[in-house]
């Protein structure tokens, strides 16, 4: 390197004060830059040249040559500090190792090898770790009992998956302060996990506080890092499995069956319920109206009748004794002629009804004296 | 080129040279130990571009937050059970100098610390039940406390290595294969339990709201009754009123149109009938005067 000697001295080989500002790496004027270049090569070319004496355009070209060259390197090479910062990124520079400043997205630029060194870093893209299993690129899914089973508060073992989502929230913490961002969250994940999970019971677990053990794990990885000053913000924790480990899962499905048989049972017993009271309630509304209904029938009908005896009483009054003969008459003229006849004497009722074939006759007998 | 030209890139070459041994460049993320002659002769905490006389050599050590995945470890705990503790730990390069005397290397002074905390996980967590170690006891905070105080003993533990234990976690606390088995029992066990209570109290409630409703069905038919048969009742006796009041106006009358009436409904063309010619109905059957 030409100008390796100057640089020693100087980090710039411009000769320009150091730096600046972090901020405002500007590319340096390049015609000046060249001017100064020839001024100083130049002059220590020529100042050789004049004393060596004789073959002056020989080293003229020579000269002239070499100004060229170096200048096309120095080009490249400044042009080789140009870097690009993708909308998702950011950039930290080093100079000689040390962080001098950290730009956003954008065309930059930065003193090129072996002065600056670049790093960028994908500061809005939402990593994701997978804790209890592991996602195949061909979208298998592996468990991974040893992290994934941990015991609750009442010791009993429960089966869990979840996903970290993360991002770097701050670069410089990021890259200087951990030396493996992967390896601490995934730590801290599953020491925060644990520690929740070893605070609620099973069957809270399994059932309602889910989105609070989301919730309390996210807070709790996150303090963990913070304490770290990790520079890393936990987006979200999504539980993906919450399950009993395999070898009691049947006993846990036999409970929720049997909390769903409890409901089934409460349901038909309902229904059964619901079947006969109102049946019932219609079968008593029909014995009121039946009796009331006798009770109208009743009262009709002796109405009726004591009003039809009344009548009767008024006429026959009128002439008692041809009204008596004439319904006593015309009743047993009725009664007698449909009736069965035997007429027998009072005088040999007695020797002869003994013998009557009484037993042949269906009906009723009746005797009349 | 001329020999002027070659013995001026002949001395730049050789400046380039002593230059590259008498500089060195310290990162971001680590901080350097300058050795004479492997004797140690400062430390560089400053990152950037650093001089050297270039005799002397440099050993450098990361100034980050440094991880270690300690071993799991078999802890027996306070009631006499065993269970695997898998922790981790978060350190970092204080003293390098010290590092380099007590272990050389980076990874050297790793192990050795690794070896302390788990000494020290099994000293503390021995103190303490399962029961605490795994959900904290009946204080919510007494794993964070066991664990802080792990550290504290670790990081008193490791001063003369020149490193800091910044924080130490369990990650795991798991029984070990055989206690598994039996809390997979005692679960499958609490299981069976919880799954016939939920169906007695299914068939608990089942019974009753079965009877309560047969109680209402019961005891709505029986008001039902109760009301038709005092309706029947008075309708009887207002009916009962009515007769006697009409048929009290003339007794003997109503016997006589009572009985023909009677006479009438009952017998039929099934009814055998003997009689005496003496009867009433008679009178004039033998004799037309009498």
């Amino acid at each position: 390197m030409p100008w390796s000697d100057q640089n020693g001295n100087n980090q710039n080989p411009w000769g320009k004060p150091g730096g600046g500002g972090n901020n405002n790496q500007t590319p340096p004027d390049l015609d000046e830059v060249l001017k100064r270049l020839q001024e100083r090569f130049g002059g220590f070319f020529g100042g050789g040249g004049s004393n060596s004496g004789g073959s002056g355009g020989d080293f003229n070209l020579n000269k002239g040559m070499l100004t060229a060259i170096s200048a096309v390197v120095f080009v490249v090479w400044i042009a080789s500090g140009f870097y690009m910062v993708a909308a998702d990124e950011e950039a930290v520079v080093l100079r000689f190792g040390k962080h001098t400043a950290t730009t956003g997205p954008g065309l930059n630029w930065a003193i090129p090898y072996p002065v600056d060194r670049v790093e960028k870093l994908p500061v809005t893209r939402v990593q994701r770790l997978e804790i209890g299993f592991r996602q195949f690129s061909d979208g298998t899914t592996r468990k991974r009992n040893n992290e994934s089973l941990m015991l609750t508060k009442d010791e009993n073992i429960v089966d869990i998956s979840f996903i970290v989502q993360y991002k770097i929230k701050s670069v410089e913490n990021f890259l200087f302060n951990i030396d493996s961002a992967t390896k601490t969250v995934r730590d801290a994940a599953e020491s925060a996990i644990r520690e929740i999970i070893g605070r609620t019971s099973i069957d809270d677990v399994l059932t309602t506080k889910k989105a609070e053990v989301e919730v309390e794990t996210q807070n709790l990885i996150q303090s963990i890092l913070n304490s770290y000053a990790a520079g890393i913000s936990i987006s979200t924790i999504k539980l993906q499995d919450v399950q009993p480990p395999e070898r009691v899962i049947k006993e846990f499905k036999d409970v929720a069956s049997a909390r769903e048989d409890r409901e089934r049972a409460k349901n038909e017993a309902q229904a059964y319920a619901n079947d006969i009271i109102p049946k019932s309630r219609g079968e008593s509304k029909k014995m009121v109206l039946d009796a009331e209904a006798y009770a109208k029938e009743v009262v009709e009908r002796a109405k009726g009748e004591s009003e039809r005896f009344e009548l009767l009483l008024t006429a026959y009054k009128l002439a008692p004794e041809v009204t008596r003969k004439r319904l006593y008459m015309e009743t047993m003229e009725e009664v007698m002629t449909k009736a069965d006849k035997i007429i027998i004497d009072g005088a040999v009722a007695g020797s002869v009804l003994p013998y009557l074939p009484l037993d042949r006759t269906s009906g009723k007998v009746e005797v009349a004296k | 080129m001329s020999p002027k030209l070659t013995m001026i890139a002949i001395i730049m070459g050789a400046a380039a040279v002593v230059l590259s041994m008498s500089t060195y460049v310290v990162d971001q993320r680590e901080q350097a130990l300058v050795l004479q002659f492997g004797n140690p002769k400062a430390v560089v905490q400053d990152a950037g571009l650093h001089f050297k006389p270039p005799w002397q050599s440099i050993v450098t050590f990361d100034k980050r937050l440094l991880e270690s995945d300690v071993p799991p470890n078999e802890v027996i705990t306070k009631d006499k059970k065993s269970i695997m503790v898998d922790s981790y730990a978060r350190w970092r390069i204080t003293e390098p100098l010290q590092v380099y005397q007590v272990a050389r290397t980076q990874t050297g002074v790793k192990a050795r610390m690794d070896d302390v905390v788990r000494g020290k996980v099994r000293e503390v967590l021995g103190q303490h039940t399962l029961h605490e170690i795994v959900s904290g006891g009946e204080k919510e905070d007494l794993r964070i406390s066991l664990m802080k105080s792990i550290r504290d003993r670790a990081d008193a533990g490791v001063q003369e290595f020149g490193i800091t234990v910044i924080d130490v976690r369990i990650k795991r606390a798991d029984l070990p294969q055989e206690n598994s088995e039996a809390v997979f029992q005692r679960m499958k066990a609490e299981r069976g339990r919880i799954a016939k209570e939920y169906r007695s109290e299914g068939e608990e409630a089942a019974r009753e709201i079965r009877a309560e409703a047969e109680k209402v069905q019961k005891t709505l038919l029986a008001e039902a009754y109760k009301k038709a048969e005092i309706v029947r009742g008075k309708a009887d006796a207002e009916s009962t009123a009515i007769y006697a009041k009409a048929y009290n106006r003339d007794a003997k009358f109503y016997s006589f149109t009572r009985s023909l009436e009677a006479y009438r409904n009952s017998i039929g063309v099934d009814t055998r009938l003997v009689m005496s010619p003496d009867s009433e109905f008679f009178r004039y059957f033998e004799q037309s005067n009498k």
